[in-house]
């Protein structure tokens, strides 16, 4: 299920792609996602782009923008020769072409490390074929020597076999991007490198007795040097293969709302003092005489009732406790409304568990399932409710079948920005926005300002 | 030949319904006209319906308002405030547009409480019957010229019907205007119609890609970029606009 992240993780390839394209891509988060083959891949023909939206993942996403700028739409169908050859070489001519235009994919220590770590593993396979690809892809890329460093105490033949294939590569990618006068050397370059380097690593593999294929499946495509999982790198996947996403078609389960019974008072909710007027020197209707000779402070402004309406996304690993419910009436002074919705399947229900001072006890508080189902349904109701508007959740919102798509997240983004819904992750966190609001509206005296 | 003809004469075209363009010269057009006493200018953020408002046909003065929750009646319809040893009468916005006929301008209208929306509605009626009463008895009727535009990115539907069915006209924008448009210059025009149509999250107005053109001017496109969307964000879109420029 793709999770709604923070959009100031997230790249623009529309400014890098050659031509003008009125279709966006499509961001999609990788982060916690291990069935995903990497964190980092491209699908020009879809328009998706997959790269984790988290701070450290600056140079995935740079090598992911190059993708878009200098790859071809589609690989080609007919090789001759594993493809993963092809995209391992293709991954060079990017990276150096990123060196060339000022912006290096520059792995972090931890990531450089970890592609050491995976080399390592590779020559211990023994995966030699793996090994170079992996060396190749990461040319141009400063992870280039964490990979080569691990050749050391190698047999002589295997490190000659690497450095000279990984040169042969490089040279020939930057003669071949001198010859064009640009940043990167032409796809057709790639593909002839790519083809003489299967044969050369098919007969060299074998006179050293060296297995020839690679360790992973072709479904993990691809060489993956700068790439997390260092398994693959999918440039342009197959068709139909989106994880738990729905079309655009997709719909929200249906949903009922219940109230549980409220037998518990909050005892916050009953010392709480109500919300008063306050005394101001502007106004229109003089109510208070008796301040004039005091501060002049003689209209009452209308103090605003204090309440709110909190939604808690109950799917999942989230969930709400009494003890919850009560932090969240005594920051609200009792005036909130607390509601608890989940689902399974094709149908969810919206629970009031809290209002007016009062909650229900635990057993009312268990999820009718684990699924979000009626995350759309829910947040519209909670757009008819009372400000402010609260949203417990993680952001994650689906449809029938507990599946999302792109549609259904803008629909939603859309009711919580008309809505004014604010997405919090906690109780705490409501709880502190309810009570600063307090805070802020509490009564003041205010000073004369006579003109 | 000539029953061909005939059956092609004979047979309808479909064609898709026509469009119903609304550009901005044609809001412009609505706003200038006489027959425009209250409008609805609602759109996405930062493409100049502010601008439009307070500048288009500048012939009255204009009073500007932005209203919040917790905007009061009172601040739009005018208060008392004291001045030396008694009470002084001072119209609020509202009540003084009406006064000289200007335009009055609200932004964010649906951003307010109900008390505003009720104050709103004896001013929005038809010129015949708006009026406003005063605390003072005093009956205020609008002067000729009077012309209320209220801003939003809300649509109509967020508002009550009563306050929506009092608009003479509903005006939607979804194009940034295109003299602010002009204001960018080529490559930053062109790097923001590429993501005009992205997803709101990571949509980027107008506003900051004209700060982003000036800050450029002192601090280069990387420091302008880390200026006006900070670390992440900033270094995300500089990449991006770098790469677009880079040879293919």
């Amino acid at each position: 299920m793709a999770r709604t992240v923070p959009a100031h993780f997230k790249p623009f390839p529309e400014l890098a792609e050659r031509r003008s394209n009125a279709k966006p891509f499509w961001i999609v988060d990788t982060t916690g996602k291990p069935w995903l083959p990497t964190n980092g891949m491209t699908s020009l023909v879809h328009r998706k782009l997959f790269v984790p939206l988290q701070p450290w993942a600056r140079s995935v996403a740079r090598h992911e923008l190059a993708h878009v700028k200098w790859s071809p739409k589609r690989l080609p169908k007919k090789l001759g020769h594993d493809a993963r050859i092809l995209m391992a070489v293709e991954d060079a001519r990017l990276n150096l072409g990123m060196l060339a235009v000022g912006l290096p994919v520059f792995l972090s220590e931890s990531e450089r490390v970890q592609v050491g770590r995976l080399a390592r593993e590779d020559l211990r396979g023994p995966d030699v074929l793996a090994f170079v690809l992996r060396a190749v892809a990461a040319l141009g890329t400063n992870a280039e020597r964490a990979i080569l460093e691990a050749l050391i105490g190698e047999s002589e033949a295997l490190r000659d076999l690497t450095y000279r294939h990984v040169r042969n590569v490089r040279v020939r990618l930057l003669r071949g991007r001198r010859a064009r006068k640009k940043p990167v050397a032409s796809f057709q370059l790639v593909r002839r490198i790519a083809r003489e380097l299967a044969e050369e690593l098919q007969r060299d593999l074998a006179a050293l007795g060296y297995p020839l294929s690679l360790p992973w499946p072709m479904d993990l495509a691809g060489a993956g040097c700068c790439l997390g999982g260092g398994h693959a790198h999918a440039a342009g996947r197959k068709a139909g293969h989106t994880g738990t996403d729905g079309g655009a078609e997709l719909v929200s389960g249906a949903m009922t709302v219940v109230q549980a019974p409220l037998p518990v008072p909050c005892a916050a909710a009953r010392r709480s003092r109500r919300a008063r007027g306050r005394a101001t020197s502007e106004g229109s209707l003089p109510r208070v005489f008796h301040r004039w000779p005091v501060d002049q402070a003689v209209f009452v402004r209308r103090g605003r009732q204090r309440g709110g309406t909190v939604l808690v996304d109950t799917s999942g690993s989230m969930a709400l406790d009494a003890a919850g419910i009560d932090r969240i009436l005594e920051a609200s002074s009792g005036a909130a409304i607390v509601a608890i919705y989940s689902g399974h399947e094709r149908e969810g229900e919206l629970r009031l568990v809290a209002r007016d001072g009062k909650r229900a006890d635990a057993a009312a508080l268990v999820p009718k399932g684990r699924g979000n189902i009626v995350d759309e349904p829910a947040l519209a109701w909670l757009v008819r409710q009372q400000e402010p508007r609260l949203w417990i959740s993680d952001g994650g919102v689906t449809g029938i079948g507990d599946v999302t798509s792109p549609e259904l997240q803008r629909r939603c983004a859309e009711l919580c920005r008309r809505g004014r819904i604010t997405r919090v992750r906690t109780v705490e966190e409501a709880a502190q926005r309810l009570g600063r609001r307090h805070f802020q509206r509490s009564p003041t005296p205010t000073k004369s300002t006579g003109t | 030949m000539s029953t061909t003809a005939s059956k092609q004469r004979s047979r309808p075209s479909i064609e898709p319904p026509s469009a119903f363009p609304m550009d901005w010269p044609f809001v412009e057009r609505v706003i200038r006209s006489p027959h425009a006493r209250t409008i609805y200018l609602w759109g996405p953020p930062g493409i100049g319906k502010t601008h439009v408002a307070y500048h288009c046909s500048a012939d009255r003065p204009v009073f500007a308002v932005t209203v919040t929750e917790d905007t009061a009646s009172q601040e739009l319809r005018g208060h008392w405030l004291p001045k030396g040893r008694e009470m002084v009468w001072h119209d609020g916005p509202v009540t003084a547009a009406m006064r000289v006929g200007g335009r009055l301008v609200i932004n964010e209208l649906t951003h307010c409480g109900p008390e505003v929306h009720t104050l709103l509605h004896p001013v929005l009626e038809q010129i015949s019957t708006a009026r406003l009463t005063l605390p003072t008895n005093e009956t205020i009727r609008p002067a000729p010229g009077f012309q209320v535009i209220c801003t939003d990115n809300a649509p109509p539907e967020d508002l009550p019907l009563a306050l929506r069915d009092r608009f003479d006209s509903i005006l939607e924008v979804r194009e940034p205007h295109p003299a602010a448009l002009e204001l960018l210059s080529e490559r930053l025009r062109r790097a923001f119609q590429r993501l005009w149509n992205v997803e709101p999250d990571r949509q980027i107005g107008l506003r900051a890609w004209l700060s982003l053109q000036r800050f450029e001017r002192e601090l280069g496109l990387k420091g302008a970029c880390l200026a006006v969307f900070g670390p992440h964000r900033g270094s995300l879109l500089y990449d991006a606009i770098v790469l677009g420029e880079a040879q293919n």
